[in-house]
Order: C-alpha cells, then structure tokens, then sequence
C-alpha cells in the first residue's frame, strides 16, 4: 500500500501540494482529474522521487521511502511520462529498448547487451501489440507516437511494478491510438493486479477506466468517489465536481 | 613513385593515431552528447606520461597504458565537475584542459626527445620494414575499434547511448546518469590520451605545443567520418585519414603551413554545410 502523509511541496513562493494526504491500497487503479495547474504532474513528481517534499511522509509497503530519489524507486514505482520522447531511447531499436526494460533492479553487466531479450521473446511480445515483428529492428524513433508508447507500456512493464504511474499518456495521440493504448493497459494492468495511478482530462476515460476517481483542486485531494459511487457519475455530473475556478499558478 | 608511396604511407600513420582522437571526439559528442574539450588537455597529458616513462628505460608499452590510465583520471575529473559541481560541459572540459596544461609542463617540460629510448615502434623486427609502424598502428586500431564496438553493444554500452540520447531513460531503470556520463568521458579522454602517447612514440619527440589543436583534428575527422556512416566503427578512421590527406595536400601545393589552422577551419564550415543541405533534401 502506498501512503502520504501531510505532504507539501512548494517551490519559492507558490505552494504546489498542501498538507496532502491519501492511500492508495493494492490493487488499486485511480483514475486523477483535475485542473491544469492542479499540481498533478507535481503529484506523480512527488510519488516518484523526482521532487522531495517540503515535509510529510510516503511510505510503501509500510516502508519509509520518502527520502529514496528517483533513481532508487525506479526499482518499485514506473512512470509513463505524456511526452513520448522520455519513455524509450529513441536512436535504439525496438528490441534494443526492450533488452534495457530489464535491466532495471540489477548492475549492467559487461556482457551483449541482447541477452536479456531474446528474439522469440521480443518476437512475442511484439505480436501481442497487434504489430508486425520486423518493427523490432526499427530505432524507437522511425515509430509513430502511438507506437512508441505501446512500446514505453510494454517496457514499463516488463518487470511488474508495485506501482505504475500514468502521466497523461494518450495525451499525445490521436484516438485510434489511444484507443488501442488503453484497451491494452487496462487489460494487463487487469490481469496483473498492478497498483496503477492515471492522470487525465478526460471525463469518459475516467469512467471507463479504474476502480476510483480522485479530484485534485489546488494541491489537495478534495473529493474522491469509489467504485460504487462512480457507476452512479455520468461525464457532465463528474466535470461538475472540478472547481474551473481554482488554479494554482504555475511552478 | 617511391616517394609518393612514403607519403601515402605517412599519412595513413598520422591518420590512424589521430582517427584514435577522432573515436574519443565522438564518443563524447555523438554518443554521450557530451562537447568535451578536455581531450586537448587529455592528448598532451598522454604523451607526456609516455616519454617520462619512455625516458627511464621502462617497457614503452607500459608508457601506453600509464597514459591511457591518467587520460581516464581527467575524463573522470572532467565528469564530476560536471555532474557534482553543475559546470556546463563546455566550462567543465575548458577547465580540465587548462589544468591538464600546467600538469603537462610539470611532468615533462615544454620538450622532451625520446632520444635512444626504445618505443614501440622500435621493438618491431625489421624485417617487416618499411612498413612496420603501419602494419602495428593498424592492428592496434582494429583491435581497439573492435573492442569498443564490442563494448558499445554490451548492456553498459547501450545505457551510454541512452545518457546521450535520453537521460530519463537511466532514471526509468534505476540506474544513475552521473556514473555513465563519467564513464563516457574516462572513456572518451582515455583514447585520446592513448593517442597522444602514440603520436609522441611515434614522432620520438614531445612538445607541449602538439596537443594544441588536436580537437579541431579530432573534430574535421569526425564529421568527415559521418560523410561515410554515422555509426561508430572503421569509417572514423577513414575519415580521419581523409583529413590527413586534405592537410598533406596543402604541404603539397607548398602553401604557407601557418593558414593550415584556417584551411581546417574552412573545411569544417564547408562540410556542415553541405550536410545540412543535404538533410534538406
């Protein structure tokens, strides 16, 4: 279980996260909407060690993370970052970017850097994409966005999580492609019950998708609905509850 | 014919050893993208090592490991700057270079002849002569190339290309950014101080005065090198002897040798240019 506790996060003068607190229980898919300015990507920031709070707790697994940098969670929490171009090394072929995906939680080692990615493996999980395998050979950046991202899940979670962090990643494509994104995601994170935070504007794909929605409005968690409470939200009822009016600035 | 033939050959050496700081030029800018002006500093820093060592009698394959061990301390110098202390990587390879400098003029003086000393170059049986300096420059070069090609394919090797390409990347697999920026630099400051002890093994002379402008060499060769293939490998020393030959030519037409540094200069300009208009295309 990932916990916060009386997490702030300023920087100078404007104060990001207030005194935020909330649980997330495993297994969990939250689904968070909230204004721009909201301080949601300074959220998955915080969770994921990129930016140390100003004061507060995070704890995972009723471990202390809180004063682990972003390098050293890596191992326990992915993120899947909106701009395509960070989630994947774009000179390197696919496979070659799949090879890396696992070299997460261990040394490098001094040994061909494809051993860690067979072919067939590649092969197989290339096909699961719905894709061609000669894709494989291809550098990540002859791909198109959609692809890329595909790809950037499927490396993300190539050693599975305790917690997966979905920073807007359909923001960048068009609807087919996000379409086929997220049927992909919801499915496995689905059948490997990965703890999954996902940031969104978008009112339907928040209803769609996950067990529990969060509002974000002004560094804090003002309203959340459960499972139970959402089947009762239709899209306009939901953007309803966002307060247009309340925007932090701008870090 | 006998004459153009020992130029030829000439040429192909000088090449070779500079291909050697063409490899460390790109290493550092292509790969790691990372503009390290410290290989001047690192190339001096070599051939000085070298010929103190070379000038007590010791093995002169020794003075080229000696020298390729101290160009990796600047390289990790050169890295913690800028990784600790912030400096850009302009500022942070000026002022290793500068440094290195001062180092340089300690440890061997402004000159230095090898005098009767053995180098590498002399050890070889002279039954392969005339051509035994260029028979062993090229099997040092593919031995090294190849182990760096091989290197560059391990899993260390491809994290190098993700801290040039897309540093987050590292962070996204736990790994740190700091360590293999450093390393690319030790590596990249590592070669080219292995090619300052090979020029100075090779000329049998050491001048403080010869590392500077080896960048720009460094530098020509390499975007001559990307005429033929971006990737690493032999096309590096292809191009470096390419530039060879473009300096050797200006000897040739017997133009004034003190427009050489301008000469380069315009060449560079030249071949930036026709590649961006061919990327237009």
């Amino acid at each position: 279980m990932l916990k916060l506790k009386n997490i702030n996060v300023s920087f100078g003068n404007n104060h990001i996260l207030h005194n935020l607190s909330c649980d997330v229980k495993s297994g969990d898919f939250i689904v968070i909407l909230g204004v721009n300015g909201a301080g949601k990507s300074t959220f998955f920031d915080t969770i994921a060690g990129k930016i140390k709070p100003k004061n507060g707790t995070i704890t995972l697994d009723n471990t202390d993370i809180t004063h682990l940098n972003e390098q050293q969670r890596a191992s326990m929490i992915t993120r899947i970052f909106q701009n395509t171009r960070l989630n994947s090394v774009g000179s390197l072929t696919v496979r070659q970017n799949l090879a890396i995906a696992h070299y997460s939680r261990r040394n490098a080692r001094l040994v061909n850097g494809m051993q860690a990615m067979p072919n067939k493996r590649a092969e197989k999980l290339i096909v699961n994409l719905g894709m061609n395998p000669s894709i494989l050979e291809k550098p990540m950046n002859a791909l198109s966005g959609g692809q890329r991202q595909l790809i950037a899940f499927v490396m993300a979670t190539q050693l599975t999580p305790k917690i997966l962090l979905l920073d807007e990643p359909t923001a960048a494509l068009d609807p087919q492609a996000a379409t086929k994104l997220l049927n992909y995601a919801a499915q496995f994170i689905k059948q490997h019950h990965i703890t999954t935070l996902l940031i969104t504007h978008d009112p339907y794909l928040a209803l769609n998708m996950g067990n529990k929605i969060w509002i974000l409005e002004n560094g804090t968690i003002p309203r959340q609905f459960s499972s139970k409470e959402k089947k009762n939200l239709n899209p306009d009822e939901l953007i309803g509850h966002i307060d247009y009016a309340k925007i932090t600035p701008q870090k | 014919m006998i004459e153009l033939l020992q130029i030829t050959q000439g040429i192909i050496e000088r090449g070779l050893i500079f291909g050697i700081i063409v490899a460390a030029v790109y290493l550092a800018s292509r790969l790691i993208n990372f503009d390290n002006l410290a290989v001047e500093g690192a190339f001096g820093l070599g051939g000085a090592i070298t010929a103190v060592i070379i000038s007590y009698g010791i093995n002169p394959w020794i003075g080229l490991i000696g020298a390729s061990m101290a160009g990796a301390l600047s390289g990790i110098a050169t890295g913690l700057l800028n990784t600790k202390l912030k400096l850009n990587a302009l500022i942070s390879g000026i002022v290793v270079t500068t440094g290195l400098f001062s180092i340089t003029l300690k440890i061997a003086g402004s000159n230095m002849t090898l005098g009767g000393n053995s180098t590498i170059f002399k050890l070889l049986p002279s039954l392969l002569d005339p051509y035994a300096s260029l028979l062993l420059l090229l099997l040092i070069c593919i031995i090294l190339f190849s182990l760096i090609n091989w290197f560059l394919k391990t899993e260390v090797g491809f994290l190098l290309h993700a801290v040039g390409d897309t540093p987050q990347m590292l962070t996204n697999v736990g790994k740190s950014i700091d360590f293999y920026t450093i390393l690319g630099l030790a590596l990249s400051n590592t070669l080219a101080a292995l090619s300052g002890a090979l020029f100075v093994q090779y000329t049998g002379y050491f001048s403080i005065w010869a590392s500077v402008g080896v960048l720009i060499i460094g530098l020509a060769g390499m975007i001559l090198a990307q005429t033929f293939s971006a990737h690493f490998g032999f096309a590096i020393l292809i191009g470096s002897i390419a530039y060879q030959t473009i300096i050797a030519l200006t000897f040739e037409l017997q133009l004034d040798q003190d427009w050489n540094k301008l000469i380069t200069a315009l060449l560079i300009i030249l071949l930036l240019v026709i590649k961006q208009q061919l990327n237009k295309k």
